[in-house]
């Protein structure tokens, strides 16, 4: 077994929070692409990561979400697309040292599948693929397949992936919340999705973003009932807010780490933030795991 | 003739493009008025899709699939509706675009379709849409309705921004502004100066309806 699923089978493990939101509070100008900075503005990534170890993050996860050829593509950076990758585990890597785990990430492809486009198994995994193989050229400790909100994408990047290493690979999926329910936005259940993703061989799974902690809680109950392997769950900040031109959200740290709590007491296996969550939130929910008491303090449910 | 009405509508409901196809072009064989079809099949069937992805029946994939099969049908009746059609008073065109910076077109692409799809006359300027090109496509056009979106929170600002650069050159009273996308709340856009919120396709129509209703009387 691998030390991140070993680890992960001891305690809560700790991911980080967002990416996006601190490069622009770094000078990054709105619409520009993170991945750039990795090549261009490296040290300011790094100085992120590094934030995030110090404020307690066990896993830092890559500044690779739209580091497919696709969306670098339209960036007119798919001629960097390995510089990008490699570079981008690296800077992870040099803030984590040995002690932390490094998350490789794999983002939505940006290819809508029928009938709102043309994807399909074969363009995804081709994408997937080659974002993958050079992201464990770097040795990462994981690959976190992330914000799938179509299952058949979810699969098709996952199979890609696990073809091309032997390190865990996880998947969280967004969810939105209806009168009914939780649905991704084209309609899969959290069922379908969860049996799906463990039949097809994901190491751990879980959900991100679109919900606040709050809107989560019940649904990472139906999770960690569903899946017989780890969770992860990363939820947002918060609802955003603007003032004149800059974005905040109206969650601060410590109610964030609050309505962590009852998250974390249905048993998942590690937690993190998704958009609005800064290193302030990652050390608010370090001191609530480093603090709380529970019988379940060990996480674990399976 | 009842028959291919219902049929109509059940294409719309089912996503069937090519029944709605067939069903628009056995209705003109027939001698149907075009906008017969449109006001008892169509539209009720668009708005049916519609409620049911509001009370979360149907998801994306019913949505778009809805919304092409009414295109499908518009595509075959629209040469008859310019020969029968009076027109109606004052402009209908709206703008559409993801702003500046913002390359994540789906939902904007998916109100642009649903728009279309309920008769309006709509200009895509497509993602990562600079201010100035609003400003001048709205010149160009004529454009009554300006609808904004954005899906992140690092390009949310550009919405507000839009606004200000109309207000500058003096054309902000002349057009109104919807704007959406998942970062955006009804409260913040209210903030940033926009005249509508839609959270979600379906909204946006009815915004679109009551807001052409309002101006062109």
């Amino acid at each position: 077994m691998s030390r991140f699923l070993e680890t992960l089978s001891q305690r809560i493990l700790l991911f980080d929070g967002a990416m996006g939101t601190e490069l622009i509070t770094r000078g990054m100008t709105r619409g520009d692409c993170s991945e750039r900075w990795v090549l261009e503005e490296p040290d300011q990534v790094l100085a992120i990561h590094a934030d995030y170890s110090a404020a307690g993050a066990d896993v830092l996860i890559t500044d690779t979400f739209c580091a497919t050829r696709h969306h670098l593509s339209k960036h007119g950076l798919d001629s960097s697309l390995e510089a990008v990758n490699t570079r981008a585990v690296r800077l992870a890597r040099q803030a984590a040292g040995t002690g932390k785990f490094v998350a490789g990430d794999v983002g939505p492809t940006g290819l809508m599948w029928p009938p709102m486009g043309t994807a399909d198994d074969t363009r995804v995994a081709a994408l997937v693929t080659e974002q993958v193989v050079i992201l464990v050229q770097e040795t990462p400790d994981l690959i976190l397949i992330e914000t799938q909100f179509d299952l058949r994408e979810a699969v098709a990047a996952l199979r890609a992936a696990r073809k091309m290493t032997s390190l865990p690979v996880g998947v969280t999926m967004t969810f939105n919340r209806t009168r009914r329910g939780y649905f991704t936005l084209v309609g899969d259940t959290v069922e379908k999705c969860i049996k799906t993703l463990v039949d097809s061989g994901a190491d751990f799974v879980g959900a991100n973003c679109s919900l606040t902690p709050v809107d989560m809680t019940p649904l990472v109950g139906l999770i960690t009932e569903l899946a017989d392997r780890p969770v992860l769950i990363q939820p947002n900040a918060g609802q955003p807010q603007v003032q004149g031109s800059t974005v905040h959200y109206d969650t601060s740290p410590e109610q964030f780490a609050e309505q962590i709590r009852p998250i974390l007491d249905t048993g998942v296996n590690a937690i993190g933030g998704c958009c609005g969550t800064t290193p302030r939130f990652i050390q608010a929910v370090r001191h609530l795991l480093d603090t709380r008491k529970s019988p379940e303090d060990n996480g674990g449910n399976f | 003739m009842k028959d291919l009405l219902q049929k109509a509508f059940n294409a719309v409901m089912d996503g069937d493009s090519e029944l709605a196809r067939d069903t628009a072009e056995a209705w003109l064989a027939a001698g149907g008025s075009p906008l017969d079809l449109v006001n008892q099949a169509l539209t009720p069937g668009i708005r049916e899709v519609g409620r049911l992805w509001e009370d979360g029946e149907y998801f994306l994939p019913e949505l778009v699939s809805g919304a092409e099969a009414m295109k499908t049908a518009m595509i075959v009746l629209e040469p008859a509706m310019v020969q029968t059609d009076t027109g109606t008073s004052g402009s209908r065109v709206i703008l559409i675009g993801t702003v500046c910076g913002d390359i994540h077109d789906i939902g904007k692409s998916l109100v642009a379709t649903m728009l279309k799809a309920n008769g309006f006359q709509v200009v895509d300027l497509g993602a990562d849409v600079a201010p100035e090109r609003f400003l001048r496509a709205f010149h160009d056009h004529h454009a009554a309705l300006i609808c904004m979106s954005a899906l992140l929170t690092t390009t949310m600002t550009g919405i507000p921004e839009l606004i200000r650069l109309f207000e500058s050159s003096g054309v902000r009273s002349q057009v109104a502004f919807m704007a959406g996308g998942a970062p955006v709340t009804r409260k913040w856009a209210s903030e940033a100066g926009v005249d509508y919120y839609g959270d979600s396709a379906v909204d946006a129509v009815r915004i679109a309806t009551d807001h052409f209703r309002r101006r062109n009387g």
